[in-house]
């Protein structure tokens, strides 16, 4: 029983070591922070992704993910039509606002979930300024 | 080798073959497995990330010491105890009506029917079988050589 035990564990510990490398250095490692994924893990999902811009209309205007459409807390029922036009249920939604520190993405990303009734919406992390710096 | 170890060895061998490449697969993509393990709704999405993490590389080991026969025993527990959740995990999911892909070989997180799900139960059935018929042909052989 002792040695059962014992070769169990080996084998446990061993397979820490490579999870530990993918939780810091996989490309398509999910978040922590539950509904979050990376830049790299929405990209792998590119066709079948609705990118939505949470930053203000002015931020969005001067740049954007190809294809994302606009929508923020401040023109919420404004801009809300159009995105559910644009979405199929095929697709995921990835919310992204300025940079990591933002909470806008999070807070649409509920609102699509709780109020819109979107099945799968997630954030980005990182926001803008991480896909700024991967181009 | 006797006919008792070699059919044992082949038992575990062929879980461990499955293991190696139901781990690859889930290894190349942690964060659609995560997803997957979610839909579940059985642990928080933080534990979720844990397990899709380090899961697919137990199964990955486990199978390699399944087919090589090193650290023998301690591979087979921890396969059959794998096992046992997995069918855990499905059955629960689905006595709750949830309509969700195993995700057992990685996959897209399509949602499935029920019979998608009683497909994979069968599965981990089969695994299961084998793994005891595997331990059961250990044991007797060291009962043998006593």
């Amino acid at each position: 029983m002792k040695t059962i035990f014992k070769q169990a564990l080996l084998l446990l510990l061993l397979a820490l070591l490579p999870a530990l490398c993918a939780a810091v250095f996989h490309p398509l490692r999910p978040g922590w922070k539950s509904g979050e994924v990376t830049l790299w893990t929405a990209r792998a999902w590119v066709p079948n992704v609705l990118w939505i811009d949470a930053r203000p209309a002015m931020e969005y205007r001067l740049a954007h993910i190809e294809g994302a459409v606009l929508l923020n807390e401040d023109g919420w029922d404004e801009l809300l039509p159009a995105v559910l036009e644009k979405w199929s249920p095929e697709q995921k939604v990835v919310v992204y606002c300025s940079s990591q520190s933002c909470a806008a993405s999070h807070e649409v990303a509920r609102r699509l979930r709780e109020e819109a009734g979107l099945p799968e919406v997630f954030v980005m992390e990182g926001g803008w300024e991480a896909w700024e710096a991967a181009e | 080798m006797k006919a008792r170890n070699w059919t044992g060895w082949l038992a575990g061998a062929l879980v461990g073959a499955v293991f190696c490449y139901a781990g690859a697969l889930k290894a190349l993509e942690p964060g659609s497995f995560a997803d997957t393990i979610f839909r579940f709704r059985l642990v928080p999405w933080p534990v979720c990330v844990a397990i899709a993490l380090w899961l697919p590389w137990i199964e990955v080991f486990t199978g390699l010491a399944l087919i090589a026969k090193k650290y023998y025993r301690g591979a087979l527990a921890i396969g059959i105890g794998m096992t046992v959740l997995f069918l855990f995990a499905l059955i629960s999911a689905m006595m709750r009506g949830l309509n969700i892909d195993c995700g057992c070989f990685g996959g897209e997180n399509e949602p499935t029917n029920s019979s998608g799900i009683w497909k994979s139960i069968l599965l981990d059935v089969v695994l299961l079988a084998l793994l005891a018929f595997a331990a059961r042909q250990d044991g007797r052989s060291i009962k043998g050589h006593e």
